[in-house]
């Protein structure tokens, strides 16, 4: 791990964006519940306006997430961090793209951070590095302030969803589907990883997926 | 796969859930990206992908929150070149 130091002077990169890979990722994403979405799209429409406080708002909602998904990617707190200010860099200035319809804006946020941080990992090819690395390391963030009751309890509700699902999965394709999520190897990554064959990887993508659409479904309707 | 190679369909439909998931080899995801925002009809693709990014999606909900540093927001400001109150307009 490069550095772990807090407060130190960030770097000021910001890299190009693939312009067909970024129009591809928004095609679609899933609603959350009405309230939620109508609040975003009007937060998102402050931001298009240039209002600050709202892309404020929408950091401190949304940031500890986007944060956590760059750092188990990267194991890089600087460039974790980095990767958020692009993040958010980025929602302002596509705020105006954002359509509710197709999802609420945490995981519009996640999806930006998570995207950008996969393209430094690869970028950077150190790929072979960090899977040799990701399976021993334990990802320490810093300890979490405590949530408000209601977002802590919709937080929690959301993760044993999720992680209710996952379990269900036969262990092989859940750990694909987590190493591709949450550790952000490609297909072919995670083949040398697990010294499985390809063909096998991409299987469990497919028949991991395809139980997961099914269990999560309602929440996406 | 070759870098210009042209997905059908139906190939699309296939690697759209290892596309969701960012899980697939730079040519792969170059020719799925190129299929889904260049072509004009589809046989289902917009579907399949709306479907794999919804499970993507959910898979966010369950991260756990890490603290970012007091800094960053400061930095992201920064960034901008703004101050609280101003436009974003000279992004556009």
């Amino acid at each position: 791990m490069a550095s772990l130091a807090l407060g130190a002077p960030l770097p000021l990169s910001f890299g190009a964006p693939n312009i067909e890979g970024c129009l591809a990722k928004f095609v679609a994403a899933v609603p959350t519940g009405p309230t939620d979405r109508a609040r975003d799209r009007e937060l998102l429409e402050r931001v298009a306006r240039g209002d600050v406080a709202a892309l404020r708002t929408i950091y401190e909602q949304h940031a500890s997430r986007a944060i956590t998904i760059a750092y188990r990617i990267l194991r890089n707190r600087e460039e974790a961090e980095d990767v958020v200010q692009e993040t958010f860099l980025e929602v302002w200035r596509r705020s105006a793209q954002f359509d509710p319809g197709r999802g609420g804006a945490v995981a519009w946020v996640v999806t930006i951070a998570r995207s950008r941080a996969i393209d430094r990992l690869r970028a950077r090819n150190i790929a072979g590095r960090t899977i040799a690395s990701a399976a021993d390391e334990t990802v320490g963030l810093l300890p979490v302030p405590p949530p408000s009751p209601a977002a802590e309890t919709q937080r929690r509700r959301d993760e044993q969803r999720v992680a209710a699902a996952l379990g269900t999965l036969p262990a092989a394709q859940r750990r694909t589907i987590e190493l591709a999520y949450f550790e952000g190897l490609s297909q072919s990554e995670i083949a040398v990883k697990t010294a499985s064959p390809l063909g096998t990887v991409k299987m469990r993508v497919k028949l991991g997926m395809a139980k997961l659409a099914e269990l999560l479904g309602d929440e996406n309707t | 796969m070759t870098h210009r190679h042209q997905l059908t369909c139906s190939q699309f439909v296939d690697l759209a859930d290892a596309f969701a998931l960012n899980a697939l080899d730079e040519l792969e995801e170059h020719a799925c990206a190129r299929h889904i925002v260049r072509s004009i009809h589809h046989a289902g693709c917009r579907e399949a992908l709306a479907a794999a990014r919804g499970v993507v999606d959910q898979l966010s909900t369950a991260l756990p929150g890490g603290t970012p540093p007091a800094a960053l927001w400061s930095a992201i400001e920064a960034r901008l070149g703004i101050g609280t109150g101003s436009s974003n307009a000279e992004w556009l």
